[in-house]
């Protein structure tokens, strides 16, 4: 996990990178998440006040894109691609490897996400680990991204 | 005068460059997913006698990573490499030596390639070599034509989008010009948020100045100054080679203030989206540019009356825009040679699931199912068979193996409920129950639904549940009369999501019914 900034200095980045106009909202969604790695509340109100919106449309606009995660996910962020061309691949046997593996670790270390689609179905089945995509993935890999590093 | 002294600096780059040998590696989303850094790393480093260049994917999904070495006249494509393993001199060593190519000639033998011809074999980053293979030309024939003219070569052409709305592409740019206003504008849908759909991404990973090409032209004829280029958030390396291909754009003129000399002007702007299918709905795609909720927009009226910022809005998916240059540089007769008399022209399809060649094709409408899945992508797995084919995503159905030869063509390709949509052609064996498939695209709809529609928000959901009790055999004969009610409901949705939704149902109540009953509880 990287280290937080604070208010100050994420206000300062807003400054730079963005204009104060509503149309740049999703654009500093993306850069919250991406610095956060969720869209931590306190940085959303920061967005809010930079962008001239008010904290609850922010909050509504948020939470309304399935991309973007809303509560900081726990350590190790192993996502299993279940899109129909991955699950003709065998991508519920990864899946089920996978929870069977965090039931066995019996830590909260890990999260496991059930991805939509990655969009890689011509080389399925695939798995995301730390932003990095596997294709062809087997259940080796599932092994080396649980015990692999945190998320970012 | 700026064109012509443009286009002799490419051509003279272009033959320069020729000469040296060179390694063209094809780096994508998909490859990168197979570790095709690391080769582009190692032919970087210890490749020295060659120039290595980072390509697009070519569609051969199947065969990746792929390089092609070219030396002294001699092409040689390499494919399924093991980046990790291989050596460089074991790959420079195989150029002279004799290989299999019959997998690979399956795959390209029979497609038509327009749209896709660039991607593999043309430097994403190179804006000369894109100018001296005959790009940019038409955008600078278009600055010398009235709009008026060049809207007719596109209503020769009969050319519809290609996101799934198969629209007229000359009646939307007309539209967009009638109403006056000062302001209009450009956006290129490549959200491109359906599974199973990776053409856009192919395209702006592997020829992005085609698609500001048509933007721009898109631009001058509508009477827009300003375009976005809207792209998925998981698209990290199309977003890439898209800002570099604007850069290199403007700074040769042909993007910014005054293009070629010109009193026409055109900025452009990069957007990412942020999940899903609703994302690239054109009228929620405008509120998420504009900083609103993801949920769409009442129509009419429609975006080319009051679109971005209530102004005349032109939304054209990717694939569409990149095959505007072609068209004016063939003219419509041409495009109107393939494909069918109704729907000239060809498709990007993207093909995967259970078969032995997975990948990005392109080839003219009309073509049947069969055709992709057997002739290009080589039948089913080893001791698997095919059983159906899911077509068009999500927001369709799908097709029995005794419907193959169903031909692919806009809007509705059975009546059942299976329409052509973005193209996407899934190959399913028989390694899961049909039920499962249909669970897996209504869940689908359930997850992405915005829940701004009623019939949508508690529709799908319910759809799913009812699909569960068949697959748990808890099933009654009631929950198929509900299945029935709810598909005929969603249509009253506000977008093509929830208006489609119920597809799935309807046409597996038609089509597969067996196997639906086959879930109904016994006692």
């Amino acid at each position: 996990m990287k280290e937080k900034m604070n208010k100050e200095r994420l206000a300062e980045l807003l400054r730079e990178n963005f204009p104060s106009e509503r149309s740049f909202l999703l654009p500093v969604l993306h850069f919250i998440h991406e610095e956060f790695g969720f869209l931590e509340e306190s940085a959303l109100e920061e967005a809010a006040k930079h962008l001239r919106v008010p904290v609850s449309e922010v909050w509504g606009s948020a939470t309304s894109y399935t991309e973007l995660r809303t509560r900081e996910p726990s350590g190790n962020v192993v996502g299993i691609c279940t899109g129909l061309s991955c699950v003709l691949k065998g991508a519920h046997d990864l899946l089920s490897r996978a929870n069977k593996l965090a039931r066995a670790s019996g830590s909260d270390n890990t999260t496991i996400e059930e991805l939509q689609c990655g969009f890689l179905c011509g080389v399925a089945p695939v798995l995301r680990h730390n932003h990095k995509w596997t294709a062809h993935a087997v259940e080796q890999d599932v092994i080396n991204a649980m015990e692999g590093g945190t998320h970012p | 005068m700026k064109w012509q002294k443009l286009l002799a600096y490419a051509k003279e780059q272009e033959t320069l460059l020729a000469k040296m040998p060179k390694i063209m590696v094809q780096v994508g989303h998909c490859s990168r997913g197979l570790g095709v850094e690391v080769l582009m790393e190692k032919l970087s480093h210890q490749a020295s006698s060659y120039r290595v260049v980072e390509v697009g994917c070519d569609g051969a999904c199947f065969n990746a990573p792929q390089i092609i070495i070219s030396k002294n006249g001699l092409d040689k494509r390499i494919g399924k490499i093991d980046p990790s393993k291989v050596t460089v001199s074991e790959l420079i060593d195989s150029l002279e030596e004799a290989s299999d190519h019959s997998e690979i000639d399956a795959f390209f033998r029979t497609q038509h390639r327009i749209v896709i011809e660039n991607c593999g074999f043309v430097d994403p980053g190179n804006i000369y070599q894109f100018i001296a293979r005959g790009g940019y030309s038409s955008l600078y024939n278009c600055l010398q034509m009235d709009p008026e003219e060049v809207l007719t070569v596109l209503e020769t052409s009969k050319l519809r989008g290609r996101g799934g709305a198969y629209f007229p592409v000359a009646l939307k740019w007309k539209s967009a010009r009638s109403f006056k206003r000062e302001q209009r504008y450009i956006v290129a849908n490549g959200e491109e948020g359906e599974p199973g759909i990776y053409k856009d991404r192919h395209l702006m990973e592997g020829d992005p100045h085609r698609i500001i090409e048509g933007m721009v032209i898109a631009g001058y004829v509508s009477g827009a100054a300003k375009g976005y280029i809207y792209i998925n958030a998981e698209a990290d390396i199309s977003k890439k080679r898209i800002d570099d291909a604007i850069a290199q754009a403007l700074e040769n003129g042909l993007l910014g203030s005054q293009i070629l000399g010109t009193d026409f002007s055109f900025d452009l702007e990069v957007r990412q989206g942020a999940g899903g299918y609703v994302c690239g709905e054109e009228t929620t795609l405008l509120n998420t540019i504009e900083g609103d909720r993801r949920v769409p927009r009442l129509r009419p009226p429609f975006p080319t009356e009051s679109g971005l910022w209530s102004r005349p809005t032109v939304i054209n998916n990717i694939e569409t825009l990149a095959f505007i240059p072609t068209i004016i540089a063939d003219g419509g007769e041409k495009f109107c040679q393939v494909g069918t008399n109704e729907s000239p022209g060809t498709k990007l399809f993207s093909l995967s699931g259970a078969i032995q060649r997975t990948g990005l094709v392109e080839m003219p409408l009309g073509t049947s199912v069969g055709q992709l899945i057997y002739d290009i992508g080589g039948g089913a797995l080893p001791d698997r068979s095919i059983v159906a084919a899911a077509v068009g995503g999500p927001s369709s159905g799908m097709l029995p193996t005794k419907l193959f030869d169903s031909q692919l063509v806009p809007p509705v390709v059975h009546s059942s409920g299976v329409v052509l949509g973005a193209g996407g052609v899934v190959a399913i064996d028989d390694r899961i129950p049909i039920l499962e498939v249909i669970r897996n695209l209504a869940m689908y709809n359930a997850v992405e639904s915005c829940g701004k529609c009623t019939p949508c928000r508690e529709g799908t959901p319910r759809i799913v549940t009812l699909i569960d009790n068949l697959l748990n055999k808890k099933g009654k004969k009631a929950d198929l009369t509900e299945l029935k009610f709810l598909a005929d409901l969603l249509p009253v949705s506000l977008c093509g999501l929830g208006q489609m939704a119920g597809n799935v149902v309807t046409n597996s109540l038609e089509l597969f019914k067996s196997e639906l009953e086959a879930g109904l509880k016994t006692s």
